[in-house]
Order: structure tokens, then C-alpha cells, then sequence
């Protein structure tokens, strides 16, 4: 079955020998050659992971603005020197969520919890609206915390929380 | 996230510094990350010429000239904004979700400016808690949870009650009448009965059955008053709850569609029903069990002292001890009993989604694997439950034993007292006493043990309120426009529409029907087609431009006359439960059983209903006969024919039937089309056959608008489109008109 899939759907994939990706002022824009070798400057390209939680550099798809896919990074090991730079810090750009190193307060009150945590890229206090369904587990010991505005934080490992900031949050886990 | 409602003093020397007067701000915006992501305190400045940029004492100016556009671009979990100059994107900053309004704000603000317009007035503004300078939680309601104080919650939700006031006091009055027999009870039937009926020096010495036909009867009029309490409090309750519960769905019903699509069903199903018990409990149970323990306490007490002050105070030596204890092991306590209500959760989940699913498990021989996440889930569950019970029958038991070491010392020096003659102690106080020291403990238990639950209830109050005090985004006209019968022309004037801030989804969107026209509307999936007819409803309202109906703004109308004189029927159609006949007389109450059968005829329903054993009054809905898409869609159209509306649209109405039937159900539409402007949103283009204008939707724009010929004509999207379903036909062997 999978082979009948094979043959009439054809995902288009994205490496060294077929695209590069360049600065445009910015942003990323992206060159491809097709198979009869023409050459295509798309100008500003989107990247997006298919697997965010659980692959990071692997599985991209490329876009334009209006989420139509030019093709496919299978692994961001098919690109090397200025392109896989780019590629690595358009996608950090992106999935940029600040990381929780402990948790300073946690006050629930009448459905909402306000935090103050802090993270790697400094302190910050925000509130979550029904704090057992804002925090989602993803996998083993991972969390992420949904705020009011939408806004992500990632405890990459609850287990490795100092045992003040754990406490706080035992009771959601 | 903490963002500010004004520039702060830093930012304000650094601007007036580089010439920039606090008089020539049009617009400002907080920013919370800098150009590395990373926090920081920063705002953006426009002036008529220029946009300023600053993080702490980092300055950077642009000229308003030089730039094309200010784009804010949402990205997973902060966004980026960017200027264009010459065509050429730069970076100007990050900011997290938190900050996005204020910046989308200077942007309009900008974009006003290029044009030369005056920036909208009404453009939503961010609000601030005055007292802690955080963002409300919840905007519409001024709701900050850390300034919100509990006693004011308490005090607005005790209006609620004031109704039921008297059969609230007689609970009350009960309540301490028994709390009082309570106290008494121990004194007559220990100290009272040794030291006055069985002591020579007693008052009532040898009237043993006088002073037992007294404490029997004080348990038999302690027993009444509980069961008349018990009567008063269920009738109450049920009447308590009805109220709260009717409230609360009365909230939530006026409210616009946007606040249903924003929360999920089940949580909202879950307000109406936990919420009303746990706001009935605080009131009802939680309050006065606080105002009894209370007086108990006290009442206890002062007794023990009155009885013996060095006994009380020794009695009283565990209580600091045990409150804690009980403190603590209650919290642990409710983590588990968390844990389990979790684990119940997914149970519950996984159970509903297999059964639900069950054709599918079945289809793809999934059964042996789901039967072992069941037994997984199932497990976790037993593991939790036994995890509770035996804590609640060792803890807790363990707490008791620590006070009955307090019972152990004062029956020792008590003992010592009587044999002693000192503190003049005599044998039936000092079980009086030690009856007492039972119920001093029994309020902690208590305390303890409600404070969870008047949590809860804390949380459903402030639920309640944000659903009362949430606005429905669509409002009807103060002073409104009656007319009952619509004439059913419509009119589109470059109608702007977004459901979500910055992703435009209809932009510029004009046309006119006039009264009895057709219209069909053709455009991929998800390209806005159906928003073009929640907007026509009045289901959402539109950004910018209007929409008429008779040369009025739709604004402007009655919600009563518009929604009587347009009706719908889409694809995803909802049959409540009841009969075929409720159904269709939904919208048509006062409908005579011919018109029903007549306009399910209409809708090419009659034919299908009539071979069903029960007919019109088959049940249908959860639970009950299940109806194929096809036939959904047609018991929904008679509902839409039975209302009789001026305005019929039908959004992909006959997608889930057959070509023969839509074109039976077609034909009898378009004779009935005559005296009603019919809007048709289709993918099959042979469904739109009859309409007099086609309207092509493509990038939130309207490319082509005409008769089908002259699109055909114009060889554009929608020739497109139709060659290719032609051609599709063709290949099936099916010639298209």
C-alpha cells in the first residue's frame, strides 16, 4: 500500500544539491533547480516543523506566506555551511520559547494562577487560566505551560526542578 | 505578563534627549523582548515623522517616510515585528503575546497616518490593574485574580441569594440549635448525671428516670430538628441549584458565537453543572459550617474554662500540633485525591472515545490494543484509588491517637485532681470535659477539611461572574429598525472581515443581490465563503464596510426581524434530539402539520420519512435513529422553507446527497426562489446551475464577479474550475449540461 502512495503522491524534498537558502534583508529567501535544472529564486520563505514537539531538526517544510509548501527538509544534515545556519536560526527564531529554570511563585486564585518564574532569557511573570489543563505534557518528565495570551514556557524536565519549584507545581503534574 | 500603560521615566528622559516631545506621540507600544529575544524593557514611539525604537538606553530612529509598512508576524510564542522600506524587510523587534495589542495599535496608527486618515477612535486599548499594574486577566470583565478581593465576590454572589433569606435562616437557626444540644448533650448525660442524680449531695439525686426521660428527650428533639433540617436543606438545594444552573446558561446564551468557538463545549457543560453545586455548597453548606464551628469552638471552650482553666490549657497543648499535622497531611491528601480525579479523567476520556469510535477500532482490528490501554488506564485508576484509601485509613487515625495522648494527660491529672480534692474537680466533670475535648477538635477537622472546597467555589464564582459580565461581541441596536418582512435586497460595501487580529480572511468584498435574485458563491475550502454568510446573519460583525438588506445596515435591524426573515442551512447540520416533526417546526413553532409535510416534500425529506416505521414522530438525535448526511440536510432545508425567510442561503446545503437528489431538491428550490433571494455556496458547480451571478472568493480578495456565461466567458478562476469538473464528469461517463 505504501509503495501505491509512493507513486502517485510525490513530496517534493529540499537539499544542498537542489535548493539553497540566502538572507534577504532580515529574513530567509530560498533559490531551487528543479529537476530539468531551472532555476527558481522564491524570495521569503516560511520554515515550519511537522514534528514540533518531538523533532526538531528534522521533517521542515517550506512555505510562502500563504502556507503553500515548495517542498520538504528530510533532516537538516542535507544542508551545510551558510544554508543550514540559516536554517537553524530562522527555526530557533521561530520555536523561540523561554525555558523555566525554577519557579519563584505560584498563587492560584479564583481559577487563574499567577506565576513568576525564571527562565533563559530572564525573569518574567505571567498568568494561566485553568492551571491543570494549561500544563501539557509532552512525553516523560517535559511541560508546557500556556498562558493567558497564548504565550509558551517549556520546563524541559520537571524531574531536574529544584525541590522549591517542583513543589509548586506537583499538584498539576 | 506585566506590560505598561505609560512610558516610563527612563525612556521618557532618553526620548526628550534625542528631541523627541512627549506632545508629538501619536501612538506607543510596551515591548517585552529585544531584537535577541530576550526580556527586556522597550517600547516603540511613533510621531508624525518619525519611529522610534528603544531598549533600555538603546535609541534607534526611522523616518516615517522611508517606511512602507510596520508587520507584526505571529510566531509560535512571541512575534516579530518588522518595518518594509524600499521593499526591504528589517527587523525592529520581538515582543510576546502579551504585548501584541498595543503594537498592532501604533501599526494602525501608522498605517492611518500614510494615509492621511485619522486613526479609529474606538480601537481596542489594553487595561491595566490600577493597584498591582498588571494586565487584567480578563479584559471585558477589569479582572485581575490577585487584587480581586474574596469578600467582594462573596458579598456580589450573596445578592444572588438574598431571595431564599428566610429558608437560609431557618438552616442557620437550626444549624445552632444543634450545634447548642450538641454541646449540652455531653454535660447532662456525664457530669450532670454523676454529680446530680447519682451523688448523695446532687440535686436530683435518685431521680434516675426523670433525668433520662430528659436526655431522651433532648435525642429525640435533637433528632427531629436535624431531619427537619435535612427536609428544608434538600428542598432548598434542588431550588438553589435550578436557579444557579438557569443563570448561568441565561449568561451564556446571549452571548455571541465568537465566545463558544473560543471554549470547548465540554467545559462550559461543566460550568453549568459542577459550577451551580459548588457555588449552592459555600453558601448553603460551607458558610454556615464555618459560623457554627466557629461558635462552637468558642462556645466549648469557655466551658472547659469555666470547668478547669489548668485542665483546658492541658487538653489544649496538642491543638497547635495537630492543626498542623491535619494541615499538612490534608494537602497531601488532596494531591492524591487529585491524582486520581486525573486518572478517573483520562478513564473516562479513553472509554468515551473508543465507544464512540468503536466502528473504527472494529474496522482496523484495533481491538486487542485498545482493550490494553483500557486495562492501562483502568490500572492507574485502581493504583490511585487504593493509594487514597489507605492513606485516609492510616493518616488520619494516626492524627486521632496524637489527640488522644491529650485525652491520656488530662484523664492522669484529672484523676490525681479528684483523688486530691483540689480545684474542687469532681468525677463527672471531668468526663464532662473529656467529651469536650472531642468536639474542640472537631472544628479543625472541619476548617481543614472545607478549605479545598471553598476554593472550588471561589473559582466557580469568578467563573459565573466573567460569563455575566462577558459582553456579547455582537449588540443589537438600542433604538433598532422594525421590519417585519424583509424585500431581500442585499448589499456587500467593501466588507473587510478577520476572525483572528492580523489574519484578514475577507477583504474588500462587494456586491448586490436584488430582492428574488440568486447568487452562487465559488472558491476553495476555507478561502471565507461561509464567513460571508455568518456575517450576513449577524453572527459576527464585520471590521470595516457594511452590509445592507434593503438599503439599511444590518446593524441597525432587530435581531428578531433578521433572523426571521434569513435562514441557513449548512453543511454541518445539527438535529436536536426529539421528533422529525419538532425538528423541522423548530424555527416554526405555530407550523400546521400540512405545511411541515409540505415543506419536507420541498426539501425532498417526505419521501425518506414516510418509509420509516414511525414516520414524522421517529426519534431522532443521541441515542435514537440515526440519520444518513444526506437526509440530516434535508430535514434541515424544510426547517429553513418552513420559516418561510426573504433570504435563503445554502452553504454546501446538499454536499452529502446524491446528484439525483440535489437536483430534484434544486429544481423545487428555484421555483420557490422566485419570491426569495437565494445565496448558494457550493464546491459542485452544477449545484450553482441557476443562479443569475456567480461570485469567485480567492485570497480574501473577490476576483470575478458575473453571470455564469459571461465567467465562462472571461476564462478566469472560474472556467478554471469548471473545465475541471468537466472534465472530471466527462471521464466518468457523465455528461454535464
Amino acid at each position: 500500500m505504501a509503495t501505491a502512495i509512493n507513486n502517485v503522491v510525490k513530496i517534493i524534498y529540499l537539499n544542498k544539491n537542489n535548493a539553497s537558502f540566502y538572507k534577504t534583508g532580515d529574513f530567509i529567501g530560498m533559490r531551487f533547480t528543479n529537476e530539468s535544472g531551472e532555476q527558481t529564486d522564491f524570495g521569503r520563505v516560511y520554515l515550519h516543523r511537522l514534528f514540533p514537539y518531538t523533532e526538531l531538526w528534522t521533517n521542515i517544510s517550506v512555505m510562502n506566506k500563504d502556507s503553500e509548501e515548495y517542498g520538504l527538509i528530510a533532516s537538516i544534515d542535507d544542508f551545510d555551511g551558510e544554508s543550514a545556519e540559516l536554517i537553524k536560526n530562522e527555526l530557533s527564531i521561530k520555536y523561540f520559547i523561554p525555558k523555566i529554570k525554577s519557579i519563584l511563585m505560584l498563587k492560584e486564585k479564583f481559577g487563574f494562577s499567577s506565576w513568576k518564574v525564571n527562565t533563559d532569557v530572564g525573569v518574567v511573570t505571567f498568568t494561566v487560566r485553568d492551571t491543570y489543563r494549561s500544563m501539557i505534557k509532552i512525553g516523560e518528565s517535559r511541560i508546557y505551560v500556556l498562558d493567558n495570551d497564548g504565550n509558551r514556557y517549556e520546563i524541559e524536565d520537571y524531574n531536574k526542578l529544584d525541590k522549591k519549584s517542583y513543589k509548586k507545581i506537583e499538584l498539576y503534574i | 505578563m506585566k506590560t505598561n500603560s505609560s512610558i516610563c521615566d527612563k525612556a521618557k528622559s532618553l526620548l526628550s534627549e534625542k528631541g523627541v516631545r512627549e506632545s508629538d506621540i501619536l501612538s506607543f507600544a510596551y515591548i517585552d523582548l529585544d531584537d535577541r529575544e530576550i526580556y527586556c524593557d522597550g517600547y516603540l514611539v511613533l510621531t508624525k515623522d518619525k519611529l522610534v525604537r528603544i531598549f533600555g538606553q538603546e535609541y534607534k530612529e526611522y523616518l516615517v517616510s522611508d517606511i512602507d509598512k510596520i508587520d507584526i508576524e505571529e510566531l509560535i510564542s512571541c512575534c516579530r515585528v518588522w518595518i518594509e522600506t524600499k521593499g526591504r524587510g528589517e527587523l525592529l523587534s520581538y515582543l510576546s503575546f502579551s504585548a501584541k495589542n498595543d503594537v498592532f495599535k501604533v501599526a494602525h496608527t501608522f498605517e492611518k497616518l500614510k494615509n492621511n486618515e485619522e486613526p479609529d477612535a474606538d480601537f481596542p486599548e489594553e487595561a491595566y490593574c490600577p493597584k498591582c499594574g498588571m494586565r487584567y486577566a480578563d479584559i471585558e470583565r477589569k479582572f485581575c485574580p490577585i487584587c480581586m478581593d474574596r469578600g467582594k465576590i462573596v458579598m456580589r454572589m450573596s445578592g444572588f441569594f438574598l431571595k431564599y433569606k428566610f429558608k437560609m435562616l431557618m438552616i442557620l437557626i437550626m444549624l445552632v440549635l444543634m450545634s447548642a444540644l450538641a454541646v449540652i448533650a455531653p454535660y447532662i448525660s456525664s457530669g450532670f448525671y454523676y454529680d446530680q442524680v447519682l451523688s448523695k449531695d446532687g440535686s436530683f439525686y435518685g431521680m434516675i428516670v426523670y433525668v433520662l426521660s430528659l436526655i431522651i428527650a433532648l435525642r429525640v428533639f435533637r433528632l427531629l430538628v436535624n431531619v427537619v433540617n435535612d427536609i428544608v436543606s434538600t428542598r432548598i438545594s434542588a431550588q438553589i441549584v435550578n436557579d444557579i444552573k438557569k443563570t448561568i446558561f441565561k449568561a451564556i446564551e446571549r452571548l455571541s458565537v465568537s465566545f463558544f468557538t473560543s471554549r470547548s463545549t465540554g467545559g462550559l457543560m461543566n460550568q453549568v453543572n459542577s459550577d451551580s453545586n459548588r457555588i449552592y455548597w459555600f453558601f448553603v453548606d460551607g458558610l454556615p459550617v464555618i459560623i457554627i464551628n466557629s461558635v462552637q469552638f468558642l462556645t466549648v471552650f469557655i466551658i472547659m474554662m469555666f470547668i478547669n482553666p489548668l485542665l483546658t490549657v492541658l487538653s489544649l497543648l496538642m491543638v497547635p500540633l495537630v492543626a498542623l499535622l491535619i494541615g499538612k497531611l490534608f494537602r497531601h491528601s488532596q494531591k492524591l485525591h487529585f491524582r486520581r480525579y486525573s486518572k478517573e479523567r483520562s478513564m473516562n476520556g479513553l472509554l468515551s472515545d473508543l465507544l464512540t469510535g468503536i466502528r473504527v477500532v472494529k474496522t482496523f482490528s484495533r481491538e486487542k490494543n485498545e482493550s490494553k490501554r483500557f486495562d492501562k488506564a483502568s490500572s492507574n485508576l485502581a493504583r490511585e484509588s487504593r493509594r487514597v484509601s489507605n492513606f485516609a485509613s492510616t493518616a488520619f487515625p494516626m492524627v486521632n491517637q496524637l489527640v488522644y495522648i491529650g485525652v491520656i494527660v488530662v484523664w492522669g491529672v484529672g484523676g490525681f485532681m479528684i483523688i486530691d480534692g483540689s480545684f474542687g474537680l469532681t468525677y463527672g466533670m471531668l468526663l464532662t470535659f473529656i467529651a469536650y475535648i472531642g468536639m474542640i477538635y472537631d472544628p479543625l477537622y472541619a476548617f481543614v477539611n472545607m478549605m479545598q472546597s471553598a476554593s472550588e467555589s471561589f473559582s466557580a464564582m469568578s467563573r459565573l461572574f466573567e460569563i455575566m459580565d462577558a459582553l456579547p461581541e455582537v449588540k443589537e441596536s438600542p433604538n433598532p429598525v422594525r421590519k417585519s418582512v424583509f424585500d431581500g435586497k442585499v448589499t456587500f460595501k467593501d466588507v473587510k472581515f478577520s476572525y483572528v487580529k492580523n489574519r484578514r480572511i475577507l477583504d474588500g468584498i462587494s456586491f448586490d443581490i436584488e430582492p428574488g435574485g440568486a447568487i452562487g458563491i465559488v472558491g476553495h475550502t476555507g478561502v471565507g465563503k461561509s464567513t460571508i454568510a455568518n456575517l450576513l446573519m449577524r453572527l459576527y460583525d464585520v471590521e470595516e464596510g457594511e452590509i445592507l438588506i434593503d438599503g439599511v445596515n444590518i446593524k441597525d435591524y432587530a435581531f428578531e426581524d433578521l433572523h426571521r426573515n434569513i435562514a441557513i442551512v449548512s453543511q454541518e447540520t445539527y438535529l436536536f434530539c426529539g421528533t422529525i416533526l419538532e425538528n423541522i417546526k423548530y424555527a416554526c413553532p405555530e407550523a400546521t402539520q400540512e405545511q411541515v409535510m409540505q415543506a419536507a416534500k420541498a426539501a425532498g425529506a417526505h419521501d425518506f420519512i414516510i418509509k420509516l416505521p414511525d414516520a414524522y414522530e421517529t426519534k431522532v438525535g443521541f441515542g435514537y435513529k440515526e440519520l444518513s448526511g444526506g437526509e440530516k440536510q434535508r430535514v434541515s432545508i424544510a426547517r429553513a422553507l418552513l420559516r418561510d425567510p426573504k433570504i435563503l442561503i445554502l452553504d454546501e446545503a446538499t454536499a452529502a446527497m446524491d446528484t439525483q437528489t440535489e437536483r430534484q431538491i434544486q429544481d423545487t428550490l428555484d421555483k420557490l426562489a422566485k419570491t426569495r433571494t437565494t445565496i448558494t455556496i457550493a464546491h459542485r458547480l452544477s449545484t450553482l446551475r441557476n443562479a443569475d451571478y456567480l461570485i469567485v472568493i480567492k485570497d480574501k480578495k473577490m476576483p470575478e464577479f458575473g453571470t455564469p456565461a459571461e465567467l465562462i466567458k472571461k476564462k478566469g478562476i472560474y472556467y478554471t474550475l469548471y473545465m475541471l469538473q468537466l472534465e472530471a464528469l466527462k471521464n466518468a461517463g457523465i455528461a454535464e449540461d
